[in-house]
């Protein structure tokens, strides 16, 4: 696994001449769990499309081991981001092996399709993640927790250094909610950098090392999980009042 | 639904149809050309020595049938390619080269090359340009009309561009010569090979192989696009790079086509279909099978043309009456595939 810190410049962001947020400042070092919370509307997905390079920088940087990404190309990119957007059933039957070796496509040529190599790691990924049992279905009949492992697969196949996941347990029931965070908990603790935006700040406070908060486009605060996610903070980001409880060994918020 | 055929079965089933079509072809007609006889010129073509046909039997294969079967192959091939790589890349299993307007355009700049009596390139290249115009018209307004339905919105551009161009086709025949042109280009619009000679065909086969390169190069990338432009673009493809050259060559394959048969419907739409229904959604096999397949299905069709009744019916009416119901039937079983 490659090792390149993460770091947002002065980024601003927005979709074509409008604004949506920023200039903010972010890093992220490797091995590190970052948790984005904000309000819907606040610009967590504009942000997150900004960095990978679907969106051009309105103002600022991104710059990956110290280098800007502005003039990448979407391969470079893939090869630095495995991105997991908001689970979507995709749109033909493709079946979960294919969908997963469609993670290989920025470490094969333009005109190349994936070779016997590119299919063991695709079937190591499915292991690893607990899925093998998934390989031969129909991507688009699998439930929707099984939907966010195999587009967590997808993503570790391209051999990304930083994972971003767009709110990874929303609309999941309780039980895959619980699946998506153990295996991105596990997949930090094996080294990966990674990137995740929630609408729970338990999540926050169960698998990440950093915390932003965005609200309207503007960082209310980010650094270590313990000293951003406070009361006050919370009830400043979200405009109702939160309280915080330890639990064990944990915070958990009311 | 997983494919009902393995990776290679689809791809030999369609070879066998082919096949089968082509034979059936060469034997029904005017002048049959029965199996030992076709197989004697076929083994006198690999040794080099002259084969004892009789002339008759010769210019029937060379010069009249041969070229005809060839034609329809490669006006099939073409157009269910072409239909099967829009389809992917616009995420929509109801666009093909006559939905989306492309065969419209085509044909507006063919029979515009037609009624200014240009040669057969220029007619070529005057179709290729409608073409490229009226699904650039049709995406264009598409992407704008864009966050309501988009595969029907898509669609309806469609057809209302190619109504548009429709009416621009009415225009020229209404300006045409009555005696000369008008009945050339009318038979021609509802689809005919009857007057394809070996010049047409030669002319034709560089251009579709053309587009049929790209598509077979870019297979992978088009399996990929069919997630969307953002997850494509963040799985690593180019998607402009994709996209250009997927519609420029789909579009190159329809416009060579339709310069040479007019406009021929349904085998775009359909044929994809049926061929995803038999070896799934990766392009690496749907193309190659929906190729086969479209080549078979055209040159029945065409055969039912040339045989059915006392004179040739046009390919486009045929194409309809067969397309039709399958393709209720597909909308009835096959929803859920897009879903």
């Amino acid at each position: 696994m490659t090792v390149i810190p993460l770091t947002l410049d002065a980024l601003a962001f927005g979709y074509g001449r409008v604004s949506v947020g920023g200039p903010l400042t972010l890093e992220l070092r490797p091995g590190e769990t970052l948790a984005l919370l904000g309000p819907n509307g606040s610009g967590k997905t504009t942000l997150f499309k900004t960095i990978l390079g679907l969106l051009p920088p309105l103002g600022g940087r991104v710059l990956a081991g110290g280098a800007d990404t502005a003039r990448w190309s979407p391969a470079e990119r893939a090869r630095l981001f495995g991105y997991v957007p908001q689970s979507s059933p995709g749109f033909f039957p493709f079946s979960v092996t294919e969908v997963v070796l469609m993670g290989r496509t920025a470490r094969i040529g333009t005109f190349a399709a994936p070779s016997a190599k590119d299919r063991a790691i695709a079937a190591g990924m499915l292991d690893r993640l607990g899925i093998a049992h998934l390989a031969g279905r129909d991507f688009p009949r699998i439930s929707g927790g099984e939907r966010q492992l195999v587009l967590i697969a997808r993503a570790l196949t391209q051999e990304p250094a930083i994972l971003v996941l767009d709110e990874p347990t929303a609309s999941l029931d309780f039980g895959n909610q619980r699946l998506i965070l153990e295996t991105i908990r596990h997949l930090s603790n094996q080294g990966l950098s990674i990137i995740l935006s929630t609408h729970h700040p338990d999540e926050a406070f169960a698998i990440a090392d950093k915390a932003a908060l965005l609200r309207a486009g503007q960082l209310l605060g980010a650094g270590p999980v313990a000293e951003t996610l406070t009361a006050p903070a919370l009830s400043a980001l979200y405009g109702v009042p939160v309280t915080l409880h330890r639990l064990g060994d944990r915070m958990v918020c009311l | 639904m997983r494919p009902s055929l393995g990776p290679a079965g689809g791809i030999l089933l369609a070879l066998a149809f082919l096949a089968l079509a082509g034979l059936v072809a060469f034997s029904i007609g005017a002048y049959p050309v029965s199996l030992p006889e076709l197989a004697r010129w076929f083994w006198s073509l690999a040794t080099g020595q002259p084969s004892d046909l009789p002339d008759s039997t010769l210019l029937v294969i060379t010069q009249i049938r041969g070229p005809r079967i060839v034609t329809a192959m490669l006006v099939g091939a073409s157009l269910a390619a072409a239909g099967a790589a829009y389809q992917g890349l616009f995420r929509n299993p109801l666009v093909s080269p006559d939905i989306l307007g492309v065969s419209s355009g085509a044909a507006l700049g063919a029979v515009l090359g037609i009624f200014l009596s240009l040669p057969f390139l220029a007619i070529q290249g005057m179709a290729f340009l409608g073409g490229l115009g009226a699904v650039g018209i049709v995406y264009g307004i598409a992407a704008t009309l864009r966050g309501r339905d988009p595969i029907l919105i898509l669609v309806l551009a469609g057809i209302v561009i190619g109504t548009l161009l429709g009416s621009g086709i009415s225009m020229i025949k209404v300006l045409a010569d009555p005696y000369n042109q008008l009945p050339a280009i009318t038979f021609w619009l509802l689809g005919s090979l009857s007057a394809v000679n070996r010049d047409d065909l030669l002319t034709v086969l560089p251009l579709t192989l053309l587009g049929l390169v790209p598509l077979a190069l870019l297979h992978w990338r088009l399996n990929v696009m069919s997630f969307g432009e953002e997850e494509a673009r963040a799985l690593g493809v180019n998607t402009t790079r994709v996209r250009l050259a997927v519609i420029a060559a789909a579009t190159l394959m329809t416009a060579a086509v339709v310069a040479i048969s007019g406009v021929v419907g349904w085998i775009g739409l359909v044929v994809p279909h049926l061929a995803r229904l038999l070896v799934g959604p990766s392009f690496g096999r749907l193309l190659p099978t929906a190729t086969l397949f479209g080549a078979a299905f055209l040159l029945l069709v065409d055969t039912l043309a040339r045989t059915l009744g006392p004179t040739e019916i046009p390919l486009g009416v045929l194409t309809a009456i067969i397309g039709a119901p399958i393709f209720i039937w597909l909308l009835a079983t096959s929803r859920r595939h897009w879903q």
